[in-house]
């Protein structure tokens, strides 16, 4: 098979600039998964559209619990925040109002009640604040864990 | 940061960067990348730069206080 090289044809600087692009590349599929789900859902509505989205939906998670596995496998957390429990909670709070408000605005758009809409906010906010914190907590105690045990497995070899 | 010692090792062998890249097996962007500062190559390919220019690694990478590369 002259067609397929099983060498790199690319050097060093040639394969970090592939890395980019295709890093760039998982998020632009990552985000634009996100916002045709976010907008079908809007558009059309949860309920008729549950069953064409599930495709996407189930690419989505793939994605989203590949990049959480493989960055608490190899002890990363994120290029700039730290795994705290403040920033962990307010980073929870803040996607749980995000996706509460846009929850409330479809409750509104469908029964044109505010008082049901405030609710609806209301509800989702405590619910997805309570899971998404709970996870993240966990997540990053999972994250200390194994950044604990990479830094002790260095020492060992150099004993 | 510009890196003039790999620039000047390179001619004082009369090579171009074609040539160099050719030897080591890289591009010759890469080998001006390199030159210009605008990429930081590995500890092996700094390696392998030196052999072919025949310089040792503090020739051509070291960063000194008084003769920081430009």
């Amino acid at each position: 098979m002259k067609w397929f090289n099983r060498k790199s044809n690319l050097d060093e600087m040639q394969e970090l600039k592939l890395l980019k692009i295709e890093s760039r590349g998982f998020w632009i599929g990552f985000f634009g998964l996100f916002v045709a789900i976010a907008a079908q859902t809007f558009f059309y509505g949860a309920e008729n559209v549950q069953h064409t989205l599930a495709g996407e939906f189930i690419v989505l998670m793939l994605m989203g619990i590949y990049l959480m596995g493989g960055c608490l496998r190899n002890g990363i957390w994120d290029r700039h925040l730290p795994a705290t429990p403040v920033v962990n909670i307010g980073l929870s709070l803040l996607a749980a109002a995000i996706a509460s408000l846009f929850n409330a605005v479809c409750s509104y758009r469908d029964y044109q009640s505010a008082s049901g809409a405030f609710a609806v906010f209301i509800v989702y906010f405590f619910m997805l604040g309570t899971v998404l914190s709970v996870t993240l907590c966990i997540c990053s105690a999972l994250y200390h864990r194994k950044k604990r045990r990479l830094e002790e497995e260095n020492t060992d070899e150099e004993n | 940061m510009k890196n003039l010692k790999v620039k000047l090792a390179r001619m004082e062998k009369d090579m171009s960067q074609t040539e160099l890249a050719r030897r080591i097996g890289v591009t010759r962007q890469t080998i001006g990348m390199v030159e210009s500062g605008d990429y930081n190559p590995t500890l092996n390919l700094c390696i392998q730069i030196c052999k072919e220019l025949g310089k040792t690694l503090n020739d051509l990478f070291w960063e000194d206080n008084d003769n920081e590369m430009v």
